[in-house]
């Protein structure tokens, strides 16, 4: 998903030319319907972690192990 | 013609209630955006609700790293708090797996904005319980999502354009009013801000945005 930065664009888009601009809302349900529908090509199994980047919380590897 | 601008369909609550939106959403727009603490307006939204403490830690150790981070990382958590999905992404999108529902996904927003509209129906679709998201500066949004029916997610996003679209207007006559000089990331923060908690007084959610810094639950 993506985060602000288009929105972000279309704020400074409307601060300049003073007009509101409706947010596009196609692109949001194209993805929402795809995940629903599974057809997400994002699915990562847990194992693609990056355990040297990304410090598991204490316990959390019991845990998980278990 | 309606009796009066807020009897007219646009203005009514979800539960047919006329609301004041232009005073509440002025309101939120204008107050607490930049102090320190939680600036929920009251409204309790009982973040990682559910979840044990050493569960709560995970998460906020998560998110304590995350938000330094350039790029966007997330994470699920089951509604026991268990991890069930990790992954990365670029520096302003990151891909979610299908999960189960009632999951709680967090992640962080490396340029600092709250949850994009996308975060939010997507997650509401996905049937998420709560939505975090963390920035560089420390703060932490709480989205939990009441009622993940169609039909309420589609009155949702019809209540979005409709605030995205109020809150601008609003925004539009407090710069003029006070002679403000904000960019586009403070009013894009203050605006969505005021969308969310007023998606909140209509009971679409409940939303908290917290500013308490880096922070985890050890020592608090």
């Amino acid at each position: 998903m993506l985060d602000g930065e288009q929105t972000l664009e279309r704020e400074k888009r409307m601060m300049e030319s003073g007009q509101f601009e409706p947010y596009d809302f196609t692109e949001v349900h194209r993805t929402a319907k795809a995940d629903e529908q599974g057809n997400s090509k994002s699915q990562e199994p847990l194992s693609s972690a990056k355990p040297e980047d990304e410090p598991m919380a204490e316990g959390l590897e019991q845990q998980q192990s278990a | 013609m309606p009796d009066s601008p807020f009897s007219s369909p646009d203005f009514l609550g979800r539960d047919h209630h006329a609301v004041e939106y232009s005073e509440e959403l002025a309101k939120a727009l204008t107050e607490g955006v930049s102090s320190d603490g939680n600036d929920s307006a009251g409204i309790d939204p009982e973040p990682l609700k559910d979840f044990s403490a050493d569960a709560s830690e995970s998460v906020l150790h998560f998110e304590n790293w995350a938000s330094d981070q350039r790029n966007e990382h997330g994470r699920l958590f089951d509604s026991t708090g268990r991890e069930v999905w990790r992954g990365a992404g670029e520096n302003n999108r990151i891909s979610v797996p299908n999960a189960q529902p009632f999951c709680t996904f967090t992640h962080n927003h490396p340029n600092g904005t709250p949850p994009s509209f996308e975060d939010v129906i997507a997650g509401a679709v996905a049937q998420q319980r709560e939505l975090r998201v963390v920035t560089p500066s420390g703060v932490a949004y709480s989205i939990r999502f009441e009622d993940r029916t169609y039909g309420a997610i589609g009155a949702m996003v019809s209540r979005i354009k409709f605030l995205d679209s109020a809150s601008w207007a609003v925004a539009e006559e407090w710069i003029r009013s006070t002679g403000r000089t904000i960019d586009e990331k403070e009013r894009m923060c203050r605006r969505f801000h005021a969308i969310f908690l007023q998606l909140s007084r209509e009971g679409f959610m409940s939303y908290s945005r917290s500013n308490a810094g880096r922070r985890t639950n050890a020592g608090t």
